[in-house]
């Protein structure tokens, strides 16, 4: 499902496949599954966001409305990429949503501190997450206003 | 040499001085006496010579006047010669106006001429010596002066009276004196005899005789002084037994008492060394006193182990600073011992009348083996110390397992519940127009088991984490916190009847999020199982515990509980009713307790099937405060 656009919207960080599916089904339900680059794992979210590795030779300033991002990652944790995201300046003002299971205080105050624009944890039951993924989704991507390229 | 040793026996002794000094006394007084004796017995016979003699002169003059005018010679010689018969005549001389001797008894005279004739015709005494008393009397006849009468009288007689009063008088003073000189000698010999006595039982004394005590007995002065003598061999024998007991005391003192004593004079020298000094220092009493040099390898200690210098042993210590010396630790190594006795060491100075140090006692008790204890202790302190550390990594390791274990929990444990019930989803759009009503019975039965364990793992995180996080106490208003709670279960309860019956609670300290938890388990407790009343009653109090706890409890008038099952009431995921009954997972209680139990309360309930139930939870008095 890796799709190349020009105009990136959502860029979803998620090593599970069936999460990563569920999410994509719910925002497809909502219409929102256009311009949805789907990474699987930390090193890839920042080679993508930085141009870097195989992302060489993509637009950095092309950067996507907003990143979902889970915090159980292999490689590189969900908070060490939301701290690299929210100390660059290239990608300080990019949205990013955390989209994890984990109700730890602990984790929602650490990505509070780090900067994170949204914390959502996964609900178990299959109604509610669509409701809530498209509901993030409809947020992000058409309601909210972002300083200007 | 004689006369040395003569005056030495005359005045050398008392004795001595008083005989010689009484005789003394006697022969001045009797010499004085008869002295004035015989210069008035020769003065007495001088006047009746010479009241004889100017008696015969008068008559001599008187009866040879008329025999002078008539210039009878012969007639005046017989006149002469009669004046023979006194005794003491020495002659009788009749002379005319001019002095011519007319008539004397002295012949040879007769026709010479008198020189020595007084001027005027008046009775004259020419020579008043006891020896010759020579009277003029001028011879008158009609008041016309013819011739003198001179009469001599000498003194033989008299002169022998005298020389006999004065020989008795010396005889007399002689025997006076020796009579004197013997009463002296006796008085002497008496009163000097009881001194003699005194003087002796001195002697006694003097030679070690201590009970000798002088037997002089009378009211005198030598009486008197052999009492007092004796008064005073009573007190000073008193005195002595006194210092020998005191001494005989402080010797005991010093040799048998359990701590090791050395005594040092105002310059330092050691006096005494009891015999437990010796053995602790390893000194022997004459090294100690400095008879005897000490080994070069004997030394005090510092406590870190270098070798004291002698001027700050404890005695210099305190000569120098004239302070006590107290609870000062030192260690002796000693040439005949391996290991440092280590001793604490008190020293306390004594002064004299002018202030000035006369002598410091320090004094030594063996800390050696307490100090070998304490070590043990310290390393015994030590080796716990780090157990404990390893321990706490032990713990922290394990508690980071556990939150790890949590974590994964929430996160890996979710995720299939999710998967599940999404792919369920899935699957049943999709097939939605071809399943029957039993497939889709099945499937909705799998979702709700997949929602209910997701609950279960969150309500046992929550359980987790009130075990684990760290509590943050502040002042509570339990008043506002309950009203808050209430507030925010109204959503529930809309539609219901529900009398809130809430007393005035106390302000607590405790971690405001954890006592939340208490009350909304509570209170959602208290309206879920009143659901099925018409009208539910729910009462929120507080009563004074035992102890000064301050007990809380929540009551209800809800379906209740069987008191036989209440051990199981605060278990985890433990439950009294049917899920279907009434929601819930059983961790509600289990939650109240654990965080009652945390803050150091205790929490218990009453209840009975159909008549309501009451939830108790005390909070111990430091963390309650008046409410005000």
């Amino acid at each position: 499902m890796n799709q190349s656009s020009d105009a990136v919207e959502i860029l979803l960080v998620e090593d599970m496949a069936a999460d990563a599916e569920l999410t994509m089904v719910a925002l497809k339900k909502h219409c929102l599954i256009n311009n949805l680059v789907w990474v699987k794992d930390g090193p890839e979210a920042l080679d993508f966001l930085f141009a870097e590795g195989a992302y060489v030779g993509r637009n950095c300033a092309d950067q996507p409305k907003v990143v979902l991002l889970d915090l159980h990652l292999p490689r590189l944790s969900g908070i060490e990429v939301l701290r690299r995201i929210k100390t660059d300046e290239r990608t300080r003002l990019i949205p990013v949503v955390v989209l994890t299971s984990s109700k730890e205080e602990v984790d929602i105050e650490e990505c509070y501190r780090l900067g994170v624009n949204s914390y959502i944890a996964k609900p178990v039951s299959f109604d509610e997450f669509v409701k809530v993924v498209g509901e993030l989704g409809l947020y992000w991507l058409l309601l909210n206003r972002r300083p200007t390229e | 040499m004689t006369f040395q040793a003569l005056s030495r026996f005359l005045f050398g002794t008392l004795r001595g001085r008083l005989i010689v000094g009484v005789a003394a006394v006697h022969a001045v007084m009797m010499t004085l006496f008869i002295a004035d004796l015989t210069d008035r017995q020769r003065a007495m016979l001088l006047d009746r010579q010479v009241e004889e003699a100017t008696a015969l002169s008068q008559s001599l003059a008187t009866s040879a006047a008329g025999w002078i005018a008539a210039d009878d010679i012969s007639g005046l010689q017989e006149l002469v010669e009669v004046q023979h018969r006194y005794p003491e005549m020495l002659f009788a001389i009749l002379v005319d106006k001019q002095g011519r001797v007319l008539a004397d008894t002295n012949k040879s005279r007769l026709g010479s001429y008198l020189l020595d004739l007084p001027g005027e015709a008046h009775q004259t005494v020419v020579s008043g010596t006891s020896a010759l008393v020579d009277v003029a009397t001028p011879a008158m006849i009609g008041g016309q002066h013819v011739g003198w009468a001179r009469v001599g009288i000498g003194q033989k007689a008299a002169s022998e009276r005298l020389a006999d009063i004065t020989r008795n008088g010396v005889v007399y003073a002689l025997a006076a004196i020796l009579v004197g000189s013997v009463v002296a000698w006796l008085m002497g010999r008496g009163i000097t005899r009881r001194l003699y006595a005194v003087q002796e039982t001195i002697d006694a004394v003097r030679g070690g005789n201590r009970l000798a005590r002088s037997d002089v007995a009378g009211t005198d002065e030598a009486a008197v002084m052999a009492r007092e003598f004796n008064a005073m061999l009573d007190a000073l024998a008193e005195r002595e037994a006194e210092l020998r007991s005191s001494e005989e005391r402080y010797r005991s003192l010093i040799g048998k008492v359990q701590a090791a004593i050395v005594l040092h004079d105002g310059q330092g020298h050691i006096l005494i060394g009891n015999p437990l000094a010796q053995a602790l220092l390893g000194l022997s009493e004459d090294q100690l006193l400095g008879r005897v040099l000490i080994d070069a390898k004997w030394h005090f200690l510092r406590e870190d182990g270098s070798i004291l210098p002698v001027a700050e042993y404890p005695a210099s210590k305190v000569l120098s600073t004239r302070q006590p010396l107290r609870g000062y630790v030192a260690g002796i190594s000693r040439p005949d011992r391996d290991e440092v006795v280590w001793v604490l060491v008190n020293g306390e100075p004594e002064y004299d009348d002018g202030g000035a140090i006369a002598r410091v006692i320090v004094s030594f008790v063996d800390i050696t083996e307490r100090r070998r204890a304490e070590e043990e202790i310290r390393e015994l302190n030590q080796d716990l110390g780090r157990r404990v550390a390893e321990r706490t990594v032990q713990l922290e390791s394990a508690n980071k397992e556990l939150e790890a274990f949590a974590y994964s929990v929430s996160h890996d444990l979710r995720a299939p519940l999710r998967h599940i019930d999404g792919f369920l989803g899935l699957l049943e759009e999709k097939m939605a127009p071809t399943l029957d009503e039993e497939s889709r019975h099945y499937m909705t039965t799998i979702s709700d088991a997949a929602r209910r364990m997701g609950t279960l793992i969150d309500d046992l995180l929550s359980f987790s984490r009130m075990g684990r996080s760290e509590m943050a106490k502040t002042q509570i208003d339990l008043g506002t916190l309950v009203h808050e709670v209430i507030r925010e279960c109204e959503a529930e309860t809309q539609g219901r009847v529900i009398d809130w019956r809430i007393a005035e609670l106390p302000v607590v300290t405790g971690d405001r999020a954890m006592l939340r938890v208490v009350l909304v388990n509570l209170i959602s407790n208290a309206l879920k199982f009143t659901q099925p009343r018409p009208r539910a009653e729910i009462e929120i109090g507080c009563q004074p515990g035992r102890e000064g706890e301050t007990t809380v409890f929540v009551r209800d008038n809800g379906v209740g509980f069987d008191m036989k099952y209440i051990d199981k009431l605060f278990g985890v995921f433990q439950r009294l009713h049917g899920v279907d009954e009434f929601k819930g997972t059983g961790i509600g209680l289990a939650n109240v307790r654990r965080v009652i139990s945390r803050h150091g309360g205790r929490t218990w309930a009453e209840g009975k099937v159909a008549a309501g139930a009451t939830f108790y939870f005390s909070l111990p008095p430091r963390s309650v405060k008046e409410a005000s």
